[in-house]
């Protein structure tokens, strides 16, 4: 979708504040990345692009003003209610609780401690197996690595991963990678329909003419049905 | 860190809009039994404790003294990288791009913020905010300059912007002056900042010296 998270070549940000040791600024900061692995693990969401999507959603003026994580709680509550993990009502009223400053620290349902291990088993498979987005295709890639392809412009108001500094510029293939499951379907629960995905370069002056820095160059990973051939230009 | 660090102590008011929803997500999830015992805790300190930069750093270190594991690492990184048991969670896909004095790489995801998180730990604030995605791929050489690192004009810059689940990781040069470090003592010299390519390895003052 054409929104605010897509800010790549976006004027008036100003600085950079360049320094950050930390790992988590707030502890609720890290509670929610924790939470976040819960949500995975339960299935609010089914993949990343599911989330991300959710997220480009959240706002123009909250994307801009909330924080990162911040950014996540707003997403997912949305999609909490809608799959019924929680309702409005509960997920408000607990809230305006925290803010009169309530003691909402809760006794959970009785659980065993085979429950608890084979949580935190699931939860550390995810984290230090990952979970893949390559997938195998049959046919062959429509591209390789030299040749000129054109970043076709995606206006779609759904969720897509083409970058609008790109649209319709000119690059070339530098990396052929495999099948990948395409962001465009599955954050629309339209399945996985993987495709071939490319990194391609553009060069600074193509995309930012006259303003360009001199010899700069940007290389975007782009998936099959992101780009059209260049012509006979090679 | 999860159950006893509720709104107590703070005055209404006082909680960041983030804290309230973390807060009651937290109390709700364990009212519901999503949460169970102190898996919450263990995530936060598999995260601040077992990954972290130090990973990649050993992994650009040994590249730079062991020229078999680097073409390993340049050719495939996501295999390399697990010969050091580093993978996992958004590392699932990584590719190894060298600086050289022609080319240094940089990354930044300009959609969202996707980062190798297995191999640098999380992102830095900076890297999330608005002003590195919006300019990095735009004016990258003004950009390196306000991290401090000024490039001559005869190297290329190339950006890789994330967009897809390949996660990047930038191989810097090892520094002139180090070729007496073993590679236990690289690995200090390479920070994060190297390893995402907006600043360049650090050089030890004593290695300067010699």
């Amino acid at each position: 979708m054409i929104g605010i998270h897509d800010m790549g070549g976006m004027h008036g940000f100003g600085k950079i504040d360049t320094v950050d040791n930390e790992v988590f600024h707030e502890p609720w900061e890290g509670l929610t990345f924790a939470l976040e692995k819960l949500c995975a693990h339960y299935g609010v969401w089914l993949t990343a692009d599911e989330v991300r999507h959710a997220i480009e959603k959240i706002g123009h003026g909250t994307y801009l003003t909330a924080s990162y994580y911040e950014h996540w709680l707003h997403a997912w509550e949305p999609l909490l209610i809608e799959k019924g993990f929680l309702t409005e009502e509960e997920l408000r009223s607990r809230q305006q609780a925290v803010r009169d400053g309530v003691d909402v620290s809760v006794q959970g349902p009785p659980t065993t401690q085979a429950e608890i291990d084979e949580l935190s088993k699931a939860l550390a498979k995810t984290i230090w197996e990952g979970v893949p987005a390559d997938r195998k295709i049959d046919a062959r890639p429509a591209f390789s690595v030299g040749d000129r392809v054109v970043a076709v412009p995606r206006p779609v108001p759904t969720h897509t991963r083409s970058p609008r500094y790109i649209w319709g510029h000119t690059g070339t293939v530098v990396i052929s990678h495999s099948g990948y499951i395409l962001p465009d379907a599955v954050s629309q629960h339209l399945g996985e329909n993987p495709e071939y995905l490319y990194s391609v370069k553009f060069e600074g002056n193509d995309l930012w003419d006259d303003q360009a820095e001199p010899g700069t160059h940007f290389i975007v990973d782009l998936w099959e049905s992101y780009l059209a051939p260049a012509g006979t230009t090679n | 860190m999860s159950h006893d660090h509720g709104a107590g102590g703070h005055h209404p008011g006082e909680l960041s809009d983030g804290e309230v929803r973390a807060r009651a997500l937290e109390s709700l999830f364990r009212e519901k039994g999503y949460i169970k015992g102190n898996v919450v805790d263990e995530i936060i300190d598999t995260y601040t404790h077992d990954i972290g930069p130090l990973n990649g750093a050993r992994a650009v270190a040994k590249a730079w003294v062991d020229p078999d594991y680097r073409e390993r690492l340049l050719a495939d990184a996501t295999s390399a990288l697990k010969e050091l048991g580093i993978g996992g969670l958004q590392g699932e896909h990584m590719v190894a791009v060298p600086n050289t004095n022609e080319v240094h790489n940089v990354v930044v995801c300009t959609l969202c913020s996707c980062y190798p998180w297995p191999v640098l730990g999380l992102p830095p604030r900076w890297y999330k905010d608005a002003p590195y995605r919006a300019r990095v791929v735009r004016e990258p050489r003004k950009v390196l300059a306000e991290f401090g690192t000024t490039l001559p004009a005869e190297t290329n810059i190339q950006v890789w912007d994330s967009s897809a689940e390949v996660r990047y990781l930038v191989v810097p040069q090892r520094p002139a002056g180090t070729e007496g470090l073993s590679e236990e003592d690289l690995v200090p010299l390479i920070t994060r900042d190297s390893m995402i390519g907006v600043t360049l390895p650090s050089v030890p003052s004593e290695a300067v010296a010699k």
